[in-house]
C-alpha cells in the first residue's frame, strides 16, 4: 500500500524497550470533573500501543494533554527525554509528535491533496527561500522522480501520501465534502507528512469498513516496523488485539490494567470496566465523586 | 399557552425512521416500539446511532422519513420545549447542565417543565441527593461529575415526567456513582413513567432494564429480553 | 482638593453615560451572544423618534414612554426575527459583520430621513441645577448618574434572582439544553434583544437630552463606543464589573484632562478624545488568551476557485487595458453634481487596495479588521511629510511604516478572540481618527500630499497618476492572488479552519497572524499614499472611521474571498460616495442582511458563479461532490460529546 520511503521516519537502529514517550503522573481536572488521575504509560519506539478504555475514559483529554492542547493540573510528559512542559503545541509537533482528532479537525476548504501539503512544508521556515519556491506549483521538478513532468515534488509526495492511505483519485476532492472514512483517512495522511517520530490517532477506524479497517491494520504495522511509535485510540477491538504490541486500559481517568492484548482480554477488570460492574463489586481504585 | 400533559407512561413508537445531520444519514430505517411503562434499554457500540435515535423522539433532530409517536402524538410536530413541558424528559449525554449557573439556577431552570414551585424542587432535589445541598451556590461546572450527572437527574425526578430518555448516564464516572444513579432511575421508573436509556454498560443496564435492544450502523439488529440481550452485546463489543 | 472633588463629580457623571450605555452592550451579549456594534444606532434612532413626538407636541413623559417601552421593543424583536435568529450560536466573522450592518442601516435611514444634523437640541427631561461640593451639576446629569446605577441594579437581579434572567443568561451556553428544560430558545433570544433595544432606547433619549449641541447622527450612533471600553473591562459579562469600569473610566478621562493634558502642553496631541479607545486597548491587552481546542466542527463552505497563475496575469493584462480605456474616454464624464470620473476612477483604484488588504485579511485568514482606513490614513501622511511630499521614499515609507504598526497591534492581541481583536482593530482605528488624525501637525482638516515625483518619470496629468494606481492595483491583486497559491495562502486558509489542527501539524498561528495583519497594513498603507497623491490634499475626513466599517462591509456583501469581489467593492463604493453618499450605509446594510443567505457574497452566489466556466485542474479528476455552498458546520459525529474522553 503506502510507498514506505514517504512515510517512514529516519530509522532509528535500537529496537526493543525504547520509549519515545513517557506520560508520568499525568491529572487533569475539569471544574470539579476529574479526567484523568495519575495516569502513568509510555510509547515504545517501533511500536503499535492500543489506548482503550469506555467513552468518557479520559482517552481524549490524555491526547490534549500529550499534544499540548490540554495543560495537566500536575504531571509530566516526556519526549524522547525532554519534560515538554511549557512546550506549546506547534513546538511538540516540529519535535515529532503529530495526531489525528476524534472529531475531525480537517481544513475544510483545502482539498485533500493541499490538506496534506500543508503538513508536508510545515517544516518550511519563511526564510528558507528556496524551499519556498519549491513549493509553488509551477516549480520545477528538481527530485526528477518521474512522478510528472511538472509541478513540484511536494504534490507528488501528496499524492503518494494519499495513494498510501487508499485515497488515489480523491486529491482534488474539498475535504469537507469526504466521507468521515476518507477524511479520517485525510487527517492521518496529513500527520504522516510530518514525518513524525510519534503519531497518536483517535479513533481512526470508525467510519471505515472490515475492508478498509483491515488496510489501515496493515498500515499501522508497517509504519511500527519502520521505526515509528504509534498510540492508537480504537473502539474496534479486533483492529486493536491484532496490531497492538502492547494495551493500555484507561477507565475513569485510571489506568486499570496495561499489557499484551491477550492479557488485557484476559483481564476480569477490563471486562468489568467494559460491561458495567453490578453494584458493590467496583474496582479497587477510587473514584470519581 | 396549554400544553397539555402526555398521559402516564405512554408507548414509544417509531417506525421507518431515518434521521441525520445535514447531509450525513445516521438512521438508515429505524423500527422500535418501546412498551408503555418499560425500562427499555438501547445498547451498541460508539456511533451506531443511539444517541440520535434520543434526540428524534425529544424533537432535538427531525426525521427524514418515517414516523415517531410518543403515545399518540406525533413527534415531529412539536417544538423540542413543547415536548418537555407535555412530560418528555431528555437526560442528554454528557452533562446535562449549566455549568456558568449555580446548582440552584440550575434547579430554577428545571422549573419551565415543571408545575411545581422552585422551593419543592430544591427540597425534592436534596432529599433525593443531599450532597446537592451544600453545594446550592456553587456553579455547577466546578461539581464533580457524578454531583454533575445527580444535578442532570434530577431533573426527571421534579418534573415527573411521562417519558424519560437518558443519554449515557455512566460516562465517565466510577462504578459505584452509576450505580447510584441507576437506583434513582429505577425508582422513577416505579412511579410511573416509560424509560428509554442508552447504555454502553451492558450489564448495568441490562440490570434495571425490562426490554432491551441493540444497535448497529444506525439500524436495529436484535430485540428481546435482558438476558436474550445480554449474549448478543457481549459478541458485539469483544469480538 | 476641592478642585479635585469637583473632577470627582464631573468624572462620576461622565462615568455614568459610559455604564449605562456599557450595560447595554453587556445585557445582549450576555442574551445572544452578539457585540452588538449598532447598540448606539439603536439609541440614536430612539433619540430622533422622542424628538419627532416632541416636536409634534407630544409631552415628553409621554414620548419617552412610547419610544422606550413601545418603539424599541418592536425595533429588538425585528432585529431578532429578521437578522440575529440566523446566528444563534456563531461564533465566527458573521455576527460582527451583522450588527456593524445593522449600524450602518440605521445610520443611512437616519441620514435619509432626518439628515446628518438636525440644529436642534433637545430639553432636558427635567430642568434646573444643584451644586454638589460646590461643582454645578444640571438635574440631567443626576438622572443619567441615578439612571445608571439604578439599570446596573435591576440588571444584576434580574439575572441572578429572577428565573427569566437565569434562563437569559443560559441560552448562549447551551439554547438545546434550555429547549430540553421546556423554555424556548428563541423566546429568550427575542427577550434579550427587546430588552438590549430598551436600554439602548433609554441611554440614547436621556444622553441626547444631556448634550446641549445639536441632535447629530453621527455623534449619536458612535455615543456608546466609549462605552464599549468599560464593556469589555466587565469581560461583556459581568453587569457591575462593567458599571465600575464606566465610572474608573470617566474618572481617568476627566482626570487626564484636567492633570496630565496641560502638562503634555502644546506638543502633545490631544489625547482625552481617545483615552476611551487606549482604555479599551489595555483592558483588551489584559485579556486571558483564548485556549486551543479541537471543536470537532467542519466548514462545509465551497471556497471559491483559485485562478491559476496564467489566468491571473491575464486577467491583470486585460483589466489593465480595460481600465486605461476607461481613464482615457471616460475621466471627463461629471457624476454627482460636481465630481469627475476620473476622481472616481481614482478612488477606486486606492479602495480596491485595501479591498484586497481585506480580501487577504477577512477572506484568507478569517481576521475581521475595522482599521484598515486608519493605515490609509497614516500612509497618505507619510506621503506627504516625507522628503517634501510626493517622494517615491514616502510611498516605500507608508508600506513600511505600515506594516511595523500594524505588527505591532497584532502583536499583543492576535492571541484574543476573534471578536477581541475586532475590537482592537476597533480601539486603534477610533484613537487615529479622533485622537491623532485632527491635529493640524499630523492631517487636520487637510494636508498638502503632492504630486508624486517618481525618478525618470513624470506624473504631470491626472491620467498618468491613474495609471500609476491603476499598476498597483494590478501588481496587489497579482501578490494576492500569489500568496493565495503559495505555502503562506494554504496556511491561512488552513488555519481560518481549525486553528488545533494548524497547531498540531506544527505551525505557529501567532505568527502567522501578525505576519498577514503586517502584510494588509502595508497594502491599506499603500492605498492611502496613492489615494494622497491622486487627491492632493487629504483630511481627517476622509478617513473616518465609520467609512472604513462600512468599506469592511461593502466587501464583505461583494465576496470578500475573491479579488474581483474587492474590485467591485471599491468600484460601487466610490460612486455611490460620489453619487449619493446617505444610500452608501443603505447598501451596506441590506446587503449584510443578504449575506445569511450567500455566505461569500455577490460574487459567490451559486447563480453567478455557474456563469463562470469551473475548470478542474490539469488531468486530475473533477470533485464528485459539486453541491452548491452550503451555509454552517456539520458535526463529524453523531451527539454531542461535552465531556472529553
Amino acid at each position: 500500500m503506502p510507498p514506505a520511503d514517504a512515510l517512514a521516519p529516519e530509522r532509528t537502529g535500537g529496537g526493543g524497550s525504547d520509549p519515545v514517550l513517557e506520560v508520568r503522573g499525568v491529572t487533569v481536572h475539569f471544574g470539579g470533573v476529574s479526567a484523568l488521575t495519575d495516569v502513568t504509560l509510555s510509547v515504545d519506539r517501533g511500536s503499535v500501543t492500543g489506548l482503550i478504555g469506555p467513552n468518557g475514559a479520559g482517552k481524549t483529554t490524555l491526547f490534549n494533554v500529550i499534544s499540548g492542547l490540554q495543560v495537566p493540573n500536575s504531571g509530566v510528559v516526556v519526549f524522547e527525554g525532554r519534560d515538554l512542559a511549557r512546550v506549546r503545541p506547534h513546538r511538540r509537533a516540529r519535535l515529532g509528535i503529530a495526531r489525528t482528532f476524534q472529531r475531525l479537525e480537517l481544513f475544510g476548504s483545502l482539498t485533500a491533496e493541499d490538506n496534506v501539503r500543508v503538513g508536508l512544508e510545515s517544516s518550511i521556515r519563511w526564510w528558507q527561500w528556496h524551499r519556498l519556491r519549491a513549493s509553488f506549483p509551477w516549480a520545477r521538478d528538481e527530485a526528477g522522480d518521474g512522478a510528472r513532468a511538472t509541478g513540484s515534488r511536494v504534490v507528488g509526495l501528496a499524492d503518494r501520501l494519499l495513494a498510501g492511505v487508499g485515497l488515489a483519485g480523491h486529491e482534488s476532492e474539498q475535504s469537507s465534502a469526504m466521507p468521515t472514512g476518507s477524511a479520517r483517512m485525510v487527517e492521518l495522511a496529513r500527520a504522516l507528512a510530518m514525518q513524525p517520530k510519534l503519531v497518536l490517532l483517535d479513533e481512526p477506524g470508525s467510519g471505515l469498513d472490515e475492508h478498509e479497517s483491515e488496510a489501515l491494520g496493515s498500515l499501522l504495522q508497517r509504519l511500527a516496523a519502520d521505526g515509528m511509535a504509534v498510540l492508537l485510540v480504537e473502539h474496534d477491538m479486533e483492529l486493536v488485539m491484532r496490531v497492538c504490541d502492547r494495551v493500555h486500559v484507561l477507565d475513569f481517568g485510571h489506568i486499570i490494567a496495561s499489557g499484551t492484548p491477550d492479557e488485557v482480554r484476559a483481564d476480569p477488570r477490563v471486562q468489568k470496566a467494559y460491561l458495567g460492574a453490578s453494584a458493590g463489586s467496583a474496582p479497587a481504585a477510587g473514584g470519581d465523586v | 399557552m396549554s400544553h397539555v400533559r402526555l398521559p402516564a407512561a405512554p408507548p414509544i413508537s417509531v417506525a421507518g425512521l431515518r434521521a441525520g445531520y445535514g447531509r450525513i444519514e445516521v438512521l438508515h430505517g429505524i423500527d422500535l416500539h418501546v412498551p408503555a411503562g418499560s425500562v427499555f434499554a438501547l445498547l451498541g457500540t460508539n456511533g451506531a446511532g443511539k444517541s440520535t435515535l434520543l434526540k428524534v423522539i425529544a424533537g432535538h433532530v427531525r426525521a427524514t422519513a418515517g414516523d415517531v409517536r410518543i403515545g399518540d402524538v406525533p413527534v415531529g410536530s412539536r417544538s423540542v420545549e413543547h415536548l418537555a413541558r407535555q412530560g418528555v424528559c431528555l437526560v442528554p449525554e454528557g452533562r446535562g447542565i449549566f455549568p456558568n449557573l449555580t446548582v440552584r439556577e440550575n434547579l430554577r431552570i428545571w422549573t419551565y417543565a415543571s408545575s411545581i414551585p422552585l422551593p419543592e424542587v430544591e427540597e425534592r432535589t436534596y432529599a433525593a441527593f443531599p450532597r446537592l445541598s451544600e453545594r446550592r451556590q456553587q456553579a455547577a461546572g466546578t461539581l464533580s461529575g457524578g454531583e454533575q450527572q445527580m444535578l442532570a437527574i434530577s431533573r426527571a425526578l421534579v418534573s415527573d415526567p411521562s417519558v424519560l430518555l437518558i443519554d449515557e448516564l455512566s460516562m465517565g464516572l466510577a462504578p459505584l456513582i452509576v450505580a447510584e444513579l441507576y437506583q434513582m432511575v429505577a425508582k422513577l421508573a416505579e412511579g410511573g413513567m416509560t424509560v428509554l436509556l442508552v447504555e454502553q454498560f451492558v450489564t448495568t443496564a441490562l440490570a434495571v432494564a425490562s426490554r432491551a435492544a441493540i444497535m448497529a450502523n444506525g439500524r436495529i439488529t436484535g430485540e428481546g429480553t435482558p438476558a436474550e440481550m445480554a449474549d448478543a452485546a457481549l459478541s458485539a463489543y469483544l469480538s | 482638593m476641592s478642585q479635585f472633588l469637583e473632577f470627582t463629580v464631573l468624572g462620576l457623571i461622565l462615568g455614568s453615560v459610559y455604564a449605562i450605555s456599557a450595560t447595554g452592550l453587556v445585557v445582549t451579549y450576555t442574551t445572544s451572544g452578539v457585540f452588538n456594534f449598532a447598540h448606539g444606532a439603536v439609541g440614536m434612532i430612539a433619540a430622533y423618534g422622542y424628538w419627532e413626538l416632541v416636536t409634534h407636541h407630544v409631552p415628553a413623559a409621554l414620548a419617552m414612554v412610547l419610544i422606550i417601552l413601545v418603539g424599541a421593543p418592536l425595533l429588538g424583536v425585528i432585529i431578532e426575527w429578521l437578522l440575529m435568529r440566523r446566528l444563534l450560536g456563531d461564533t465566527g466573522e458573521r455576527p460582527i459583520m451583522v450588527t456593524l450592518g445593522l449600524l450602518s442601516i440605521l445610520i443611512g435611514m437616519a441620514l435619509v430621513v432626518f439628515g446628518e444634523n438636525r440644529g436642534d437640541t433637545l430639553n432636558p427631561l427635567v430642568g434646573g441645577t444643584f451644586r454638589i461640593l460646590g461643582v454645578g451639576v444640571t438635574s440631567q446629569d443626576l438622572v443619567i448618574a441615578g439612571a445608571a446605577a439604578a439599570i446596573a441594579v435591576a440588571l444584576r437581579v434580574l439575572f441572578h434572582s429572577f428565573r427569566l434572567g437565569v434562563a437569559l443568561r443560559a441560552v448562549v451556553d447551551d439554547p438545546e439544553l434550555l429547549a430540553t428544560s421546556g423554555a424556548s430558545p428563541v423566546a429568550m433570544s427575542r427577550t434579550g434583544w427587546v430588552l438590549g433595544s430598551v436600554l439602548a432606547a433609554l441611554a440614547g433619549v436621556l444622553l441626547a437630552q444631556q448634550q446641549q449641541t445639536s441632535l447629530d447622527t453621527y455623534t449619536l450612533a458612535l455615543l456608546v463606543v466609549s462605552g464599549f471600553a468599560a464593556a469589555v473591562f466587565g469581560r461583556l459579562r459581568s453587569v457591575p464589573l462593567t458599571y465600575a469600569g464606566g465610572l474608573v473610566l470617566g474618572l481617568a478621562v476627566i482626570y487626564f484632562g484636567s492633570y496630565a493634558q496641560p502638562h503634555l502642553g502644546s506638543w502633545g496631541p490631544d489625547l482625552s478624545a481617545a483615552l476611551p479607545m487606549i482604555f479599551l486597548f489595555g483592558v483588551l491587552i489584559a485579556l486571558p488568551s483564548v485556549r486551543l481546542r479541537a471543536v470537532g466542527k467542519l466548514t462545509t463552505l465551497r471556497p471559491p476557485r483559485v485562478a491559476s497563475g496564467w489566468e491571473s496575469l491575464v486577467a491583470a493584462a486585460a483589466f489593465f487595458l480595460v481600465a486605461v480605456a476607461c481613464s482615457l474616454t471616460l475621466s471627463g464624464t461629471v457624476v454627482g453634481g460636481n465630481s469627475s470620473f476620473g476622481v472616481v476612477l481614482d478612488h477606486t483604484m486606492a479602495y480596491g487596495i485595501v479591498g484586497l488588504s481585506l480580501v487577504l485579511l477577512i477572506g484568507y485568514a478569517g481576521q475581521v479588521s475595522l482599521c484598515q482606513f486608519a493605515f490609509m490614513g497614516i500612509g497618505a501622511f507619510l506621503m506627504g511629510k516625507v522628503a517634501g511630499g510626493g517622494s517615491l521614499l514616502g510611498l516605500l515609507l507608508a508600506v513600511v511604516v505600515c506594516a511595523a504598526i500594524g505588527a505591532l497591534i497584532a502583536l499583543p492581541t492576535v492571541r484574543l478572540r476573534g471578536l477581541y481583536f475586532a475590537l482592537a482593530t476597533f480601539a486603534f482605528a477610533d484613537a487615529a481618527y479622533t485622537g491623532i488624525f485632527p491635529d493640524t501637525r499630523v492631517l487636520g482638516q487637510g494636508l498638502n500630499v503632492g504630486q508624486i515625483v517618481l525618478p525618470g518619470l513624470s506624473f504631470g496629468g491626472n491620467r498618468a497618476v491613474f495609471l500609476l494606481l491603476a499598476g498597483a492595483f494590478v501588481l496587489s491583486a497579482l501578490l494576492v492572488l500569489a500568496i493565495r497559491r503559495s505555502l503562506f495562502g494554504r496556511r491561512l486558509v488552513a488555519l481560518q479552519d481549525s486553528p488545533a489542527a494548524y497547531a498540531t501539524v506544527g505551525l505557529n498561528a501567532a505568527f502567522t497572524k501578525v505576519a498577514v495583519f503586517a502584510i494588509a497594513a502595508g497594502l491599506a498603507g499603500l492605498a492611502g499614499a496613492l489615494y494622497g497623491t491622486a487627491a492632493g490634499i487629504v483630511g481627517t475626513s476622509d478617513f473616518d472611521i465609520f467609512t472604513g466599517v462600512i468599506f469592511v462591509l461593502f466587501v464583505v456583501v461583494w465576496g470578500v474571498r475573491t479579488v474581483s469581489g474587492a474590485f467591485l467593492a471599491a468600484l460601487s463604493f466610490a460612486v455611490l460616495t460620489h453619487v449619493w453618499t446617505n444610500g452608501v450605509g443603505l447598501f451596506a446594510g441590506a446587503g449584510i442582511v443578504l449575506i445569511g443567505w450567500a455566505p461569500n457574497g455577490i460574487i459567490g452566489m451559486t447563480w453567478l458563479s455557474r456563469l463562470v466556466p469551473h475548470r478542474p485542474g490539469a488531468g486530475r479528476r473533477a470533485s464528485t461532490h459539486d453541491a452548491a455552498s452550503l451555509v454552517g458546520v456539520v458535526d463529524t459525529r453523531e451527539g454531542d460529546i461535552r465531556a472529553a474522553g
